[in-house]
């Protein structure tokens, strides 16, 4: 796929997975595709984001199905752990190969 | 390595725990290298005292950083990884018990044992094996450490004419590790700082 080449490359662009592309799922996703499994404080710790924003986020990403959510207690402590789907994974994967593309055909003209 | 993998694999060190453990190391060693070339008896607490070391080192790691940190699972390649990373070092234990053995044995002639086994072939030994470990976990003090643990063999040996052997190799294990046991700190405190501990309450809450 080559945008420098194609006349419709805004309407790509601009049809790009916003789910993704914002940058505090894109963060999340990442680290997410990265582990196996992690739970809340760490993507806190990772991100820097407010325990609300960090949620909000999550929220979103769980009900596209994106990433799956498992509650448990640790020493009478809740402990949630996240997990990438395979969904997930895929509009990931797609994403950065669709932005690598771009960068790269715009850096060539 | 991605740069999130990397972020992943380097959280390991961010407490200064392993610093502060490598550096205590470090400081025993050469305090039991002193007792050995000196050839005085050495008291049992100093042989043993590299176990609570190591009790204490991973306590700290279960109670003080895991909770401030979070959890991870690591994929499976990662585990796959530091488990090959650990049979290397347990293969190197083995590979030095087995030269110790022969050392006070008379199985092979010394003449032959010293030709293989000298201050050089040490030096090599212990650096190689030291940077693969410190280059597949990134745990770059490691380099540090191995070039401490190996320089003190080929420059006591170098240095024997004009200077007390037992106190240059003392003075090598005793001022890397105590470097490093100062960096551990510096770490460990800048570490305490960034990473508080949670309430019970930061959890992850459902956004409607």
């Amino acid at each position: 796929m080559s945008f420098s080449n194609n006349s419709d490359w805004p309407h790509r662009l601009i049809g790009i997975n916003r789910l993704v592309h914002e940058p505090a799922r894109f963060v999340i996703l990442n680290f997410l595709d990265a582990a196996e499994q992690v739970d809340f404080i760490f993507l806190l710790n990772e991100s820097g984001m407010t325990q609300g924003n960090l949620s909000s986020h999550l929220s979103k990403l769980e009900r596209s199905g994106y990433i799956e959510v498992e509650k448990t207690f640790v020493k009478k402590r809740p402990r949630t752990t996240f997990s990438i789907t395979n969904k997930g994974r895929l509009a990931l994967h797609e994403y950065l190969v669709i932005m690598k593309n771009f960068y790269c055909d715009f850096l060539k003209t | 390595m991605k740069p999130v993998e990397r972020s992943l694999q380097l959280r390991y060190y961010r407490d200064g725990f392993t610093d502060l453990f490598w550096g205590l190391f470090l400081v025993l060693a050469g305090i039991n290298t002193l007792f050995i070339r000196l050839e005085r008896e050495r008291p049992l607490v100093l042989i043993l005292a590299f176990v609570p070391v190591l009790i204490i080192y991973l306590l700290c790691r279960y109670y003080i950083t895991n909770p401030r940190l979070g959890y991870v699972k690591y994929s499976q390649p990662h585990r796959q990884l530091r488990l090959r990373i650990l049979m290397l070092a347990l293969v190197a234990q083995l590979i030095t018990a087995v030269v110790f053995f022969f050392s006070t044995s008379e199985y092979i002639p010394g003449d032959i044992f010293s030709t293989l086994i000298n201050p050089y072939t040490e030096f090599f030994f212990l650096i190689i094996l030291f940077s693969v470990i410190a280059y597949y976990i990134h745990y770059y003090t490691l380099y540090l450490v191995g070039w401490t643990a190996a320089i003190a063999f080929p420059v006591s040996d170098m240095m024997s004419s004009y200077v007390n052997i037992a106190w240059m190799g003392f003075s090598v294990f005793f001022f890397s590790g105590t470097i490093l046991t100062i960096i551990g700190l510096v770490r460990l405190i800048q570490f305490l700082k960034k990473y508080p501990y949670h309430k019970k309450r930061t959890d992850y809450e459902l956004q409607q």
